[in-house]
């Protein structure tokens, strides 16, 4: 099996047991719909509140989801006791975390979509025009956030304490992404284009390429018993 | 030589250093033209600041010999360096924040700086929250390099995106924290005062290594027993 | 001059960092070095 195959075993492998039960996926969906109608109430029915906070709002939701599928990546092993498995799969352990990666940003990424979608329902923005820029933009910093949250969620699935670590760890490595992507969020929402923000989409690209990178080479120090 | 006359000799050097700096910074130097007496708290600011990143620069180095090379003493000195890392990190957050009050009237501004330091300190308190959570000394160690080496990396990026979204969201600050350092007896003081501190932190390093090694052999012992 | 408050703030602040982050280093050392030298004692 080459390399690209191994990457797709470890994908089709998680998008199947996910496709089972659906457990990742309901929960997330039904987190971005609480959270939306937390965005309301937080900010009250006027809509320049809202729209001058979007970006900012969509993407803490992105976040706080994004922690739970981090958190998600590597429950099934730990719960099913198939850590070793893992280990044990003959090959380069990369393929293992761009696999765990991939699987991150399709799951995210189908939630985000949802998302825009009922966001711009339920506060009357006009979504469709933008949606493949905002899709864009989300895919950018869902990949940053898996690059280095699939990593330590490797980390965390070995440690007791683990829920409660992922995001002090996390966070404050991800701001970067966060600001990028909140920033870009914004202007599609509000100007409908990211003229004069391409600096924003190179840092997402840098960030991206760096940490899948650096994630795909100290991978397999994470994996080891 | 035995490392506790090493220690001692960086402990005289340290302590000349310091005091050197504490008359220059107090005493000799003239206070600066706009900011006044003031400017003194950034010889202090300045070299904790400058040293957090020599500190934070040797754990990523460690980092990466460590995994490379498996020998323990990597591990060690960045284990110490992380430490001893944080301790400056937050003096140097705590002196600016001190200068900022009477400078800007606030004790606190989200400034590019100040923001990127205080990310810092939460990225590296998590480095040393994890070593602490990690049961397993080999395994805590792993996973402490690959969290030292992704948070220097991630400094320049981090350092970057908060620079641009502050300029978003505010006129860049006009006042340059370091004053007017073209003055030649302002800079030979903020000079003596960086390496001064950078001894220290040589010193602190030295004993804080002194401390990791001896829990290696209580640690050997422990197995032996 | 109020700002030599800050000035003395700011330097103390720092002293008393620095001055208490190495005597704990100083007292975590003692303390290994206690109990190496009572484990010494036990097997000898």
């Amino acid at each position: 099996m080459n390399f690209f195959q191994r990457t797709w075993t470890v994908l089709w492998k998680d998008l199947r047991i996910e496709g089972r039960n659906r457990e990742g996926l309901n929960t997330l969906l039904f987190f971005s719909a609480i959270l939306l109608f937390l965005f309301h109430f937080a900010l009250g029915p006027d809509r320049t509140q809202i729209g001058a906070a979007a970006g900012g709002l969509l993407w803490l939701g992105f976040i706080l989801m994004g922690l739970f599928a981090m958190a998600r990546t590597f429950q099934v092993e730990r719960e099913e006791e198939c850590l070793e498995g893992l280990r044990l799969l003959p090959g380069d352990p990369g393929a293992i975390y761009l696999g765990k990666v991939l699987w991150a940003v399709v799951l995210l990424g189908a939630v985000e979509f949802v998302t825009f979608l009922l966001f711009g329902l339920l506060f009357s923005v006009d979504i469709w025009t933008r949606l493949v820029s905002l899709l864009g933009v989300a895919v950018l910093g869902t990949v940053g956030i898996s690059a280095v949250g699939v990593l330590f969620a490797a980390m965390a699935a070995h440690l007791r304490a683990r829920e409660a670590m992922l995001p002090l760890l996390l966070f404050p490595l991800l701001i970067p992404v966060m600001l990028a992507a909140i920033q870009l969020t914004q202007m599609i929402l509000q100007e409908g284009s990211i003229v004069g923000q391409g600096h924003w989409v190179r840092l997402l690209a840098v960030f991206d390429t760096v940490f899948l990178v650096v994630g795909f080479l100290t991978f397999t120090f994470v994996l080891e018993e | 030589m035995r490392s506790s006359r090493v220690r001692s000799i960086l402990g005289i050097f340290a302590m000349l250093g310091v005091t050197a700096a504490l008359y220059l910074g107090l005493i000799w130097a003239p206070p600066d033209a706009y900011q006044g007496q003031v400017q003194r708290i950034m010889y202090v600011h300045v070299p904790a600041a400058w040293v957090a990143y020599l500190a934070f620069f040797v754990v990523f180095v460690c980092s990466i010999l460590f995994l490379w090379r498996g020998s323990q003493i990597f591990d060690q000195v960045a284990y110490a360096s992380a430490e001893v890392g944080v301790v400056f990190t937050g003096l140097a957050i705590l002196a600016g924040s001190i200068w900022g009050k009477p400078t800007w009237g606030v004790w606190w501004t989200w400034d590019a700086r100040l923001t990127t330091t205080a990310i810092l300190l939460l990225v590296y308190v998590g480095y040393l929250m994890l070593r602490s959570v990690v049961e397993d000394r080999f395994r805590g160690a792993r996973y402490a390099a690959v969290l030292g080496i992704i948070g220097f990396i991630d400094i320049p990026i981090i350092h970057k995106s908060v620079e641009w979204w502050r300029t978003l969201h505010q006129a860049p600050s006009v006042m340059r924290p370091e004053g007017s350092t073209v003055a030649p007896p302002m800079l030979f003081t903020l000079l003596v005062s960086v390496a001064a501190f950078t001894v220290l932190y040589l010193y602190l390093l030295a004993q804080r290594l002194h401390l990791e090694r001896l829990d290696a052999e209580i640690l050997e012992k422990n197995r032996e027993a | 001059m109020g700002q030599w408050n800050y000035i003395v703030a700011a330097y103390l602040a720092t002293a008393v960092g620095l001055t208490g982050y190495w005597l704990s280093i100083k007292r975590r050392i003692r303390r290994r070095e206690d109990l190496i030298r009572m484990a010494g004692r036990d097997k000898g």
